[in-house]
């Protein structure tokens, strides 16, 4: 989800996930609408949702962090 | 409370000499010069690569650093050896050594004027150093451990912080003589000075407060609370923000001038004792003396802290995820929620600057 990326937000953003090799889905969220919304105030910042559409872990910012709630995440049963 | 840690962006951290004290940008070449005591060096930083290009020997413990945009050097101020390094920052070579007064452990630089101030922090003494000809000219009284200097070209002024007096001397910029004193909280580390709106703000580093000085009434007008041994500080965003080092912390304090509140806290390295802000980007240069490096982020903060909190839990956790409908960067397509459903994934939110 890129935000905050007022001109040739498309542009930018495959510009970055080229140089970063990220190849899933990229949203733009030109105005950072949706990311306010979501309590969002700095990136990179990660929302980790289940597969009932719950969030149930905000951060993950370090990848410790991550690998913490990915493991908790599959952990739990699905659903 | 401030209990907000986010609003900013993480860019780099920069692995640099030892002990990195004192550091300083000039924006014309893209450079960031850091005083780096324990390794007895100048770092080099490109700002706009974020990693160090040079590293300089100098003297004994270069704690502070100023740098003249005209020639083009940095001058570092060596504690242990009481002097001060030249150097020319397009070659990176040492082009001289000028013997200053005891400890000099602060300073700061008057580019109109063409002077450098150095607090000499063990005598309590300024030394006022030509630029152009590298000789000191002539050495002010100040107080007990003078340290940093600010400089205001708006009314000619010159501010050297006096650590162990609790207080601020103030220079005349023409004639180099002492003219007064502004009292200030217990243990003033830096100044940082507004010249446009008549303001300095002076880290109180053993009441972790800001004192906001009137640089008319020469007084305190009024103190911000901050974070844990505040040290470095610097304006940004055209003198909106004052961001802030708490050395105790390893955080930055993010202040909104308006309001003179604390809006947020940007973690940073081990024992923050300086941060510079780039004009050009208005990027954050960190320098973390227990980390060996200089943390760079982007101050994204655009309203007073009031929404979910970081600290304790999040409130959308356990809770749906707000409907969206995004265009797809690569197909133009809108994107909803619904065609995730079922599965478990991560929302990942980043900018590419």
């Amino acid at each position: 989800m890129n935000v905050w990326e007022h001109q040739d937000a498309r542009q930018e953003a495959e510009h970055f996930c080229a140089v970063h090799g990220i190849d899933g889905t990229v949203l733009l969220d030109e105005t950072g609408g949706y990311a306010e919304r979501l309590g969002v105030r700095g990136v990179p910042l990660n929302y980790l949702v289940d597969a009932g559409g719950i969030v149930r872990f905000v951060g993950a910012t370090t990848p410790r962090e991550m690998e913490e709630c990915l493991t908790a995440l599959f952990e739990a049963p699905a659903g | 409370m401030v209990s907000l840690s986010q609003g900013f962006v993480s860019v780099a951290e920069i692995p640099v000499g030892k002990g990195p004290e004192a550091i300083v940008i000039d924006p014309a070449t893209r450079r960031a010069f850091v005083a780096c005591p324990r390794s007895n060096s100048l770092a080099v930083i490109d700002v706009d690569r974020t990693e160090m290009v040079g590293e300089v020997p100098v003297n004994a413990e270069p704690i502070a650093v100023m740098y003249d945009p005209l020639r083009r050097r940095a001058f570092t101020a060596n504690a242990r050896s009481d002097d001060l390094t030249v150097v020319e920052t397009d070659t990176l070579e040492m082009i001289g050594t000028i013997a200053v007064g005891e400890y000099p452990a602060g300073g700061g630089i008057d580019p109109a004027r063409r002077k450098v101030y150095v607090g000499n922090t063990a005598d309590g003494t300024v030394s006022v150093v030509d630029v152009d000809r590298l000789t000191v000219t002539t050495t002010v009284t100040a107080k007990m451990a003078a340290g940093h200097v600010g400089i205001d070209p708006v009314r000619g002024r010159a501010y050297c912080v006096n650590f162990g007096d609790a207080s601020v001397s103030v220079i005349d910029g023409d004639s180099d003589v002492v003219i007064g004193e502004i009292a200030v909280d217990h243990a003033p580390c830096k100044i940082a000075v507004d010249a446009g709106r008549g303001v300095a703000y002076v880290t109180n580093s053993l009441v972790s407060t800001i004192a906001v000085v009137d640089l008319e009434r020469w007084e305190v007008t009024d103190t911000i609370p901050v974070h844990r041994a505040p040290v470095g500080l610097a304006t940004g965003r055209e003198g909106d923000r004052l961001y802030v080092a708490n050395r105790g912390a390893g955080t930055v304090s993010v202040i909104d001038r308006a309001s003179a509140r604390e809006w947020g806290r940007i973690p940073v390295g081990a024992a923050p004792g300086d941060v510079a802000v780039d004009p050009a980007t208005g990027a954050l240069f960190v320098s973390n003396a227990a980390s060996n490096s200089v943390t760079v982020v982007r101050d994204v903060l655009e309203r007073a802290p009031g929404g979910p909190p970081s600290g304790g839990r999040h409130p959308l956790i356990g809770r749906p995820l707000p409907d969206f409908g995004l265009p797809d960067m690569r197909s133009g397509q809108l994107r909803t929620k619904a065609e995730w459903m079922g599965k478990r994934y991560i929302l990942n939110f980043f900018a590419s600057w």
